[in-house]
């Protein structure tokens, strides 16, 4: 019984469905309106150092989706899908994905399919390994992107009750 | 060494709780903890990447599968009556326990790996792609076929899913229009 009503009440913090404000408490609200951007940014540092530390697109992706996953779980579906809509998930996807197989191709024209063609400047610099940054960031957001999706679909379309 | 056996074993009895717990949400739990135990062995055999990587996707796998057995009933199995299948399976387990240690033992030791082109990736990274990470420069540079088929299969299982979970709001919004 205990774990039952557990349930259903983290299922309406979820949805939102009976409280007009939707979403966690306020602690929890002020603690992830402050964190967010920081993981954010930690997001972008994994992805751009992929080339130099650990890290890279893949896990930098999988950041950003946690931090919207974040605002998923203490605001409320509604309000994140203000901030980034399930449309432009999917255009940042697609988009992403896009590039980056043009990227790929347009090595066709210096050498081979996924030629690293860039100039490659130095190590340390952010900047360094050619094209590696770049498919990096496009790896990030189509991961970002894409999970954040995936959960948005989990999270709201759930089968009915009959 | 002696503390990746600890943590191994901190593994299987994570695993077995997951397994025979009552509640769905108990077993959750318990996969989690498997899972970072897991992440523990990346660190202790030198693997930050792999450990970083490992952090976030356990960390949203939970988060989807409290998500996903927020609703269900507890499915209790009971005791098996009949004696027959558990003891096919105890066999088929140990039979597959014996090859994978057969297998195992066939396995060149640690750090002398069978496949060289792994040593040239090492030595001529920094010369060929100016990176110092050489996980990220053969993910990037060198083997960047696989990565391609890593984002296809990202934006596939994506559109998938989408595609399946979408039918229940259609539906949804039928009924909700009669």
């Amino acid at each position: 019984m205990e774990e039952k009503e557990l349930h259903k009440r983290i299922n309406n913090l979820l949805n939102g469905a009976e409280s007009p404000h939707a979403g966690m408490t306020l602690i929890v609200k002020t603690v992830t309106r402050l964190t967010v951007g920081l993981i954010l940014l930690f997001a972008l540092y994994i992805t751009l150092r992929g080339c130099m530390a650990y890290g890279g697109g893949f896990t930098g992706g999988v950041m950003i989706a946690l931090s919207f996953i974040h605002i998923v779980l203490a605001y409320g579906k509604k309000e994140t899908l203000k901030l980034f809509s399930m449309k432009s998930a999917f255009a940042v996807m697609s988009g992403s994905a896009l590039i980056f197989m043009m990227l790929g191709a347009s090595g066709f024209f210096k050498g081979g399919i996924f030629a690293n063609y860039m100039e490659k400047s130095g190590g340390g610099a952010i900047l360094c390994g050619g094209l590696m940054p770049i498919y990096n960031i496009l790896v990030a957001l189509l991961v970002g992107s894409a999970l954040f999706a995936v959960f948005v679909a989990l999270v709201s379309y759930k089968k009915e009750d009959k | 060494m002696i503390e990746l056996y600890f943590i191994i074993i901190m593994m299987i009895a994570a695993a077995l709780a997951a397994v025979s717990l009552p509640g769905l949400l108990s077993s959750v739990i318990a996969l989690g903890v498997a899972g970072q135990a897991l992440l523990l062995v990346y660190i202790f055999l030198q693997a930050p990447d792999l450990a970083v990587a490992h952090l976030v996707v356990e960390i949203i796998v939970v988060a989807v599968l409290i998500r996903a057995t927020m609703k269900r009933d507890a499915v209790s199995a009971g005791q098996p009556k009949n004696y027959l299948p558990v003891s096919l399976g105890a066999v088929f387990a140990g039979i597959f326990i014996y090859g994978g240690y057969l297998a195992a033992s066939e396995i060149s030791p640690f750090g002398e790996p069978l496949m060289k082109v792994s040593g040239i990736y090492i030595r001529n990274c920094l010369n060929d792609v100016y990176a110092c990470n050489v996980i990220s420069a053969v993910l990037l540079d060198y083997r960047i076929m696989d990565t391609m088929v890593l984002v296809a299969a990202v934006f596939c299982g994506a559109i998938s899913v989408y595609a399946v979970l979408r039918k229940s709001e259609i539906a949804g919004k039928e009924d909700k229009g009669e």
